[in-house]
């Protein structure tokens, strides 16, 4: 008979995983309560500064999503935890009485064995009581058995009610649509498949067996599509990126792109002293090796198209008058300086039009009115150690 | 009540924090020992990890708005440090 198996799994971890959820939601939280505040009811005294929380702000419906997520997530770990804790306590139990019996058939059994080979009558009494003590054991066992299916089932019943609980949180507005999964998925296969490829022996192997090759140039293929495709319609990834990844998989290997490949990870100190500062495997050499040379002849084929800007900065009114009026005349300019700069920066950057002949967020060495305490509420959240990475390593470590 | 440019650099800073902290989130994988044998590993990490395109964007949006404001609140302390020092006779 197959003695029954423990129960794997961590009520700590699942604790600890509750924990940094928690803190996650509430960090998270905070941020959506203060992108809202932000770009609601609040005076910005520059149209940048009002473009940066609108922009803010827009992000706050998702920020709150995964603050409902992580929050809502929580207690249902927690309660696994439990539930896993009282099961693993329980099938433990149930394993040691299980063996318990299980000793005591194999030696009454060896008990038996003795007596009949000594001749004995099988129906001696004290046979007969060494029989009913082994009907006993059997029993002891069967309980075991019994308790240990209990436990057992009692945790699966937590398990799916756990994951019916958060496939329910996951049924939000944030979730990855099906289009998106399935492009990421395609390149995750592809990239698979077509490493294969990269492996120092493979382009023989494919020219050698020309059905092995063209499922990985395929591959390769499919991966550069997918890409392509996230990027077209997700607007994920960059185009250099993408055309690195053309080029490469066009590309077969040269000595240049093994010698790239095998510096790959390496890195020269101030001393001169080179070190190895990231492990890779041969094929992930090999296809670093080929990007890199892919990525040179890209830079070398844009070097033949590309032009300088002119630029000319603005000549400064000399500044003139007392010590005094002159250092008045520097501080006025350095904050004009320092509001269009930041206007510039702002409305650049966020791609808001308007930005001439603007107040600027400076106006009055402020930036915004009647903001609630939203910010000192973020700021002192983000300063609470509360990284869920850095707890799950703790736990990991356990 | 106005906020002073050292808080929207405050600001900025924890929004960047926050753009890494769900930049680094996603991979469930090192989690899924806790869960041991049953479903909810999996569900946890569809939980946790599915949402990879609303991430990628908000993560793009918060670092973008940190740096900003980062940037934008720093000028100004620097500025106003630099005018202080001056108006009481520091040097430029």
């Amino acid at each position: 008979m197959i003695a029954p198996g423990p129960l794997k799994g961590s009520p700590e971890g699942l604790e600890a995983l509750a924990e940094a959820l928690s803190a996650s939601a509430a960090r998270v939280g905070d941020h959506a309560h203060a992108a809202r505040s932000l770009g609601r009811g609040v005076t910005w005294e520059s149209p940048a500064g009002a473009e940066f929380a609108t922009q803010l702000a827009q992000l706050a419906p998702v920020l709150q999503a995964v603050a409902d997520r992580y929050a809502g997530a929580a207690p249902e770990l927690r309660r696994l935890a439990e539930a896993l804790r009282r099961a693993q306590t329980a099938i433990a139990a149930a394993i040691e009485e299980w063996h318990r019996g299980d000793d005591g058939i194999v030696s009454t059994q060896q008990r038996l064995d003795a007596a009949a080979m000594s001749g004995v009558d099988p129906n001696a009494p004290q046979v007969v009581a060494v029989r009913e003590e082994q009907r006993g054991y059997v029993a002891r066992r069967q309980q075991a058995d019994a308790a240990h299916t209990r436990a057992w089932m009692d945790y699966v019943a937590a398990d799916q009610h756990c994951a019916a609980a958060l496939d329910a949180l996951a049924l939000d507005t944030i979730g990855d649509p099906a289009a998106y999964r399935l492009l990421h998925g395609i390149e995750a296969v592809a990239d698979g498949i077509s490493l294969v490829g990269s492996i120092p022996g493979a382009g023989w192997a494919a020219k050698r067996f020309p059905a092995v090759g063209l499922p990985i140039l395929l591959a390769g293929w499919a991966s550069v599509a997918s890409r392509g495709a996230l990027l077209v319609f997700y607007d994920e990834g960059s185009w250099r990126d993408l055309g690195l990844d053309a080029l490469s998989t066009a590309m077969s290997f040269t000595g240049g792109s093994l010698v790239k490949g095998a510096v790959a990870g390496t890195a020269k100190g101030v001393n001169g002293e080179v070190r190895c500062v990231k492990e890779y495997t041969a094929a992930q050499r090999a296809r670093l090796g080929l990007r890199a040379e892919a990525s040179e002849r890209w830079a070398k084929a844009r070097s033949r198209f590309s032009f300088k800007r002119s630029s000319n900065p603005p000549v400064a009114e000399p500044v003139t008058g007392t010590l005094a009026q002159r250092a008045q005349q520097l501080a006025s300019r350095a904050k004009e300086s320092a509001r269009a700069t930041a206007d510039r920066l702002l409305l650049d950057d966020l791609r808001a039009a308007g930005a001439a002949g603007t107040e600027g967020m400076y106006a009055a060495g402020v930036t915004v009115r009647e903001a609630p305490k939203v910010i000192d509420a973020v700021t002192s959240r983000a300063e609470a150690p509360d990284e869920p990475r850095s707890q799950r390593k703790v736990v990991a470590t356990h | 009540m106005h906020i002073d440019a050292d808080e929207i650099a405050a600001l900025g800073v924890s929004l960047l924090d926050l753009a890494d902290a769900l930049a680094a989130q996603g991979d469930s994988s090192q989690d899924a020992w806790a869960f041991g044998e049953g479903n909810a590993a999996a569900s946890f990490a569809e939980l946790v990890g599915a949402w990879q395109r609303e991430r990628l964007r908000v993560c793009r949006g918060l670092a973008h708005l940190g740096e900003a404001a980062t940037s934008v609140g720093g000028l100004y302390v620097d500025t106003e440090e630099r005018n202080r020092q001056s108006l009481v006779g520091g040097v430029w």
